[in-house]
């Protein structure tokens, strides 16, 4: 490769591996104990997720009614949680199939850790409309199944409807096409493992994969296929999100920009969750030669895009409704922005749209522990947004004499520090059990190249 | 039972596999299968293996999925048991759309993983044949079937021997494993 | 090559008599209804000059992402960027020709607000025009020349520079881009509005550009033209599977901004589809949609298609008629809605020459500014990337 390709197209791994090399480095962290940092996460996380179930029990036995709400704020803390991790779950998608379908190949360092979070996200976001119901045992009212009371369908015109359908497809898709990257390697674990229970797993599960070409003929045609349907499925999930708000008439709820707008932003706090589990995971289990400095530089540009995007949505949205002259964008727009919430609207925009600018610059890009702090900000600067969205939209509505302010609840902060406890639980498990990366994905592009001793063929050398 | 007499070669490199591959193609020697730690980019053309009949499969389920789900709608909420939501039409299509959508993405993507499952006979507990047991980390195996008196293993030898063959051997192997 | 680009001397005259025809056509109709006549001459500039900017955004969009499949074809692009110039002072002319057809001019009805009067008043309203167009070219052309200067220049330094100047452009185009589809077109219905319609009118533009791009490539790889084996099968396979993509995408917010509305159906949000809905217009509404998706979508799903010359250039131009007519739809009905006084014209005959004209005005400029430069980006340190690549 000349010198010039190599400063487009930097080696995506370093350290001139082989593919025994690959396998082994991956591989290694599973099987060693884990270190002291790991029980420390892993002890934090835990005992975030008992908290998250003491108060959803509470909550479960006493009502709704340990919420902030009110009649006038009768949405809040609870649904901003759910699109925030719904959101979160999408970055994952992006980077496993929409950057497959772009032939982006450093997706492939990333892509398996990607996909396992976007798995958990879906299940913290999905406990938020189940403990919203009140009675989340009766959650099967939901489905569309023959009963007793008529038969009385489900509402298919109602759109928190068609976010059980989004979220539970989303869901499985998801952990299909995980399972589907996930087989190769598995065989890989099985074949490098001691016969023992493990092994027995390992086998199990790789469904007695062997790696033949015509295998992997069809294989790479699913694999195709399943990211050309979660391509259109990511955006039809948080486009449905988007449209629990903007089928209503509520000012500040409905605009047409929702769906891409809602879209965009999910992907922008997704890639600053990924960003911010892939520079501690580089770091705590050695993989700074797969996740290089290059594939955090583009995932900075990706995430500045994202930004940008997500900043133009908010001024289209300030400029329509001033254009619009309807008096109540306008006042909802101020009163978002001047407003009793002003200080969210403030952490908002500043987290979102003006911080992460500074990822225009190169040096930033590079810098793992700047890249870290923009992270984390974008990450809160999402979760804000959602509030803003939902509480501001509500807080003062066109009767003035039900204006109202809502406080979150210590039960509804419990719950929500739960939500990340099981995020964090099940990221940390997962990390131990499977390859973080796709190995059989970074063999393919690693280019590892052939050793000049071995053009010659040397027969006799070979392992008997 | 009437059994094959099959040739192992392994490559360390994708390249060697590949010219391996042409090589002994040019020749027309009958390639059983070869196995790759990895899908080895160019390998299907290699091999001349024929396009995946998984695309359709896949656009049979999802074009179910939307159908089914958008006569499902239609008939419960206008015709089994009609309701009036909002002052909406009964024939809303617009708002069937969604679930539409996600059904046939649902299908679609369930039905050609089974396919695969299927075709590739890859179930829960099966055991793995190995060509060899470096094949899931760093070896690229060529299977080949001495169906005739020219392929003798010294023939195929001869052939693969300028790209790299790391390991040669023969096995016999029975009828019906369908390697 | 001659000074008419990759056009031939008779091609070059069957182009400049389909451009005359079409301006005839179009000024035959003025008698009949002037606005009907201004309205195709409106729709025809920003065809030409979204199919420019189309063109500067796919060159940018390439060296963003520093992509390298597209670097054998780039000037074809480029060459749609570099019409941006001629296109962009046509469409000031058009736009000051008929600013008096916008509602909001003719009967002062913008709305007793400050902002929207602001916003609205005539001169501002021109001068932000010529500022968009005047932004666009330059950048381009900017983008364009150092794209050029690598011919002689070679190495990877320019491609770098081209990156920044590529965000740059992307970042100042999506903000003008927005206020000139709300300007242009959204304006046209002056008490309506939706927050989605930029977005909405960057899917159809990106549909249209790639559509160009495919059947420019197809005409220029025969043997003996300037890109026979460089724009390779492969390269038509990515432009048509982006063309299916673009295509989901647009019917993706159009049906996002329908839906919405129609869910809600707030009066004077619906004020526009309920015109666009029933009789002639609601077959208009499901042809665009026939176009722009249905069209595109089944045929171009499987992979034999994406790669046959033929059939991808049939959808290709089944895609530019669609973008046109998805123009037609959003200018028509409302100019009509603002001068009911306007006559009932001729149906057909300005059409006709607004398609024409398009057609016609494009290929000879697009043709002129590719004979400017090398036919291959010869010296991209990513030209052999793009020249051999498989899917």
């Amino acid at each position: 490769m000349s010198h010039v390709d190599q400063e487009l197209r930097p080696p995506l791994v370093l350290g001139d591996k082989s593919l025994g090399d690959i396998t082994d480095d991956i591989a290694a962290p599973m099987a060693a104990t884990p270190s002291t940092l790991w029980w420390v996460g892993f002890g934090i996380a835990f005992s975030a997720l008992v908290l998250g179930v003491v108060a959803v029990s509470y909550q479960i036995a006493v009502g709704i009614g340990t919420w902030g709400l009110n009649r006038t704020v009768g949405w809040a803390f609870d649904i901003t949680n759910f699109v925030f991790w719904v959101g979160i779950g999408h970055a994952g998608t992006l980077i496993s199939a929409v950057l497959f379908l772009f032939r982006q190949k450093w997706r492939t360092a990333v892509n398996r850790s990607a996909e396992a979070m976007t798995i958990f996200a879906v299940m913290c976001a999905g406990i938020f409309p189940l403990i919203h119901m009140g009675r989340p045992w009766l959650f099967f009212w939901t489905l569309p199944y023959p009963n007793y009371r008529g038969p009385l369908w489900v509402n298919f015109k109602s759109p928190l409807l068609w976010d059980v359908f989004a979220i539970s497809t989303y869901l499985l898709i998801s952990a299909v096409f995980w399972y589907v990257g996930l087989i190769p390697d598995l065989a890989t674990m099985r074949d490098r493992t001691q016969p023992g229970l493990k092994r027995s797993i390992f086998s199990f599960l790789s469904l007695g994969w062997n790696g033949s070409a015509r295998t992997w003929h069809h294989y790479e045609t699913v694999y195709m296929l399943l990211a050309g349907l979660a391509t259109p499925l990511v955006f039809s999930v948080h486009t449905i999100v988007s449209m629990d708000f903007a089928t209503a008439v509520i000012p500040g709820w409905h605009t047409t920009i929702f769906p891409p707008y809602f879209v965009a932003g999910a992907i922008f706090s997704g890639l600053a969750m990924v960003l911010t589990l892939m520079l501690i995971a580089r770091k705590t289990m050695r993989l700074e030669d797969y996740i290089t400095v290059s594939h955090v530089d583009r995932m900075c540009k990706l995430m500045l895009a994202m930004g940008c995007i997500v900043g133009l949505a908010y001024c289209t949205e300030f400029f329509i409704a001033a254009y619009s002259g309807n008096a109540y964008e306008q006042f909802l727009f101020r009163n978002r922005a001047l407003g009793p919430f002003s200080w969210a609207f403030l952490t908002m925009f500043s987290c979102n749209v003006i911080i992460p600018q500074v990822l225009w610059f190169r040096a930033v890009r590079r810098n793992l522990f700047a890249v870290f702090a923009v992270a984390i900000v974008v990450n809160i600067g999402m979760w804000f947004e959602r509030f803003v969205i939902i509480v501001t939209s509500l807080h003062r509505d066109f009767l003035p004499s039900s204006w109202s302010y809502y406080i979150p609840t210590s039960i509804e902060v419990a719950t929500l520090i739960g939500s990340f406890g099981l995020f964090f639980t099940c990221f940390l498990l997962f990390c131990r059990v499977a390859p973080a990366i796709a190995m059989a994905e970074v063999k393919g592009v690693a280019q590892v190249k052939k050793p000049e001793s071995l053009r010659i063929p040397q027969p006799e050398e070979a392992v008997a | 039972m009437s059994s094959r007499q099959l040739i192992f070669a392994s490559f360390a490199h994708e390249e060697d596999l590949l010219e391996g591959i042409r090589a002994l193609r040019r020749a027309d020697v009958k390639i059983v299968d070869a196995f790759t730690p990895y899908a080895v980019h160019g390998l299907d053309r290699a091999m001349g293996l024929r396009p995946s009949p998984l695309t359709w499969v896949c656009f049979v389920c999802a074009m179910t999925g939307v159908l089914f789900a958008l006569w499902f709608e239609h008939w419960s909420l206008a015709v089994s048991w009609p309701i009036n939501v909002g002052g909406k039409p009964w024939n809303s299509l617009p708002s069937d759309v969604p679930i539409g959508f996600e059904m046939a993405v649902l299908l679609g993507g369930f039905g050609s993983v089974f396919a695969l499952l299927g075709l590739c006979r890859l179930f829960p507990g099966k055991r793995a044949r190995l060509a060899t047991p470096r094949v899931t980390n760093d070896r690229f195996v060529v299977v080949i079937e001495e169906t005739d008196a020219v392929t003798t293993p010294d023939f195929v030898h001869a052939l693969l021997e300028p790209h790299g063959v790391v390991e040669f051997e023969e096995r016999l192997a029975e009828e019906k494993v369908p390697w | 090559m001659n000074g008419l680009g990759f056009l031939s001397g008779s091609q070059a005259r069957l182009f400049t008599l389909a451009a005359v025809v079409g301006a005839v056509l179009v000024a035959l109709t003025v008698p009949l209804s002037s606005t009907h006549a201004w309205g195709n001459l409106l729709i025809a500039s920003v065809y030409l000059t979204t199919l420019g900017l189309g063109g500067a955004m796919f060159v940018a969009f390439g060296y963003v992402t520093g992509a390298g499949w597209n670097v054998a074809f780039r000037r074809v692009p480029e060459a749609m960027a570099v019409t941006l110039v001629v296109c962009g002072v046509i469409s000031v002319g058009v736009l000051a020709l008929g600013m008096h057809n916008y509602a909001w001019h003719a009967h002062g009805e913008a709305g007793t607000l400050w902002f929207k009067q602001m916003w609205l008043s005539p001169q501002f309203w021109l001068v932000r025009a010529v500022g968009y167009l005047a932004l666009w070219s330059v950048l381009s052309l900017l983008i364009v020349s150092v794209s050029r200067r690598q011919d002689r220049v070679g190495g990877t330094r320019l491609t770098i520079a081209n990156g920044k100047l590529s965000a740059l452009f992307l970042a100042v185009s999506a903000v003008t881009f927005s206020l000139a589809c709300f300007d242009w077109l959204m304006a046209l219905t002056p008490m309506w509005y939706s927050t989605v319609f930029a977005a909405y009118q960057f899917a159809g533009m990106m549909q249209a550009t790639l559509a160009t791009m495919i059947l420019i490539g197809l005409a220029l790889r025969a043997p003996g033209r300037p890109l026979h084996g460089v724009f390779t099968t492969e390269h038509l396979h990515d432009l048509a599977k982006l063309l299916l993509g673009f295509s989901c995408f647009w019917m993706y917010l159009w049906f996002s901004q329908f839906m919405l509305i129609w869910y809600t159906d707030i009066p004077e949000e619906v004020a526009f589809f309920v015109p666009r809905e029933s009789g002639a217009w609601g077959a208009v509404t499901g042809m665009n949609i026939f176009l722009n998706w249905l069209l595109p979508f089944f045929v171009l799903l499987p992979r034999p298609s994406k790669r046959s010359g033929k059939i991808a250039a049939r959808v290709a131009g089944a895609v530019l008629l669609g973008r046109w007519l998805d123009l037609y739809w959003i200018v028509i009905p409302a100019l009509h809605q603002a001068h009911p006084e306007s006559g009932s014209p001729l149906v057909g005959v300005a059409e006709a020459g607004s398609i024409l004209l398009v057609l016609g005005l494009f290929t000879l400029l697009v043709s002129r500014t590719f004979g400017k430069a090398n036919p291959v980006p010869r010296q991209d340190p990513l030209l052999e990337e793009s020249l051999h690549y498989h899917l």
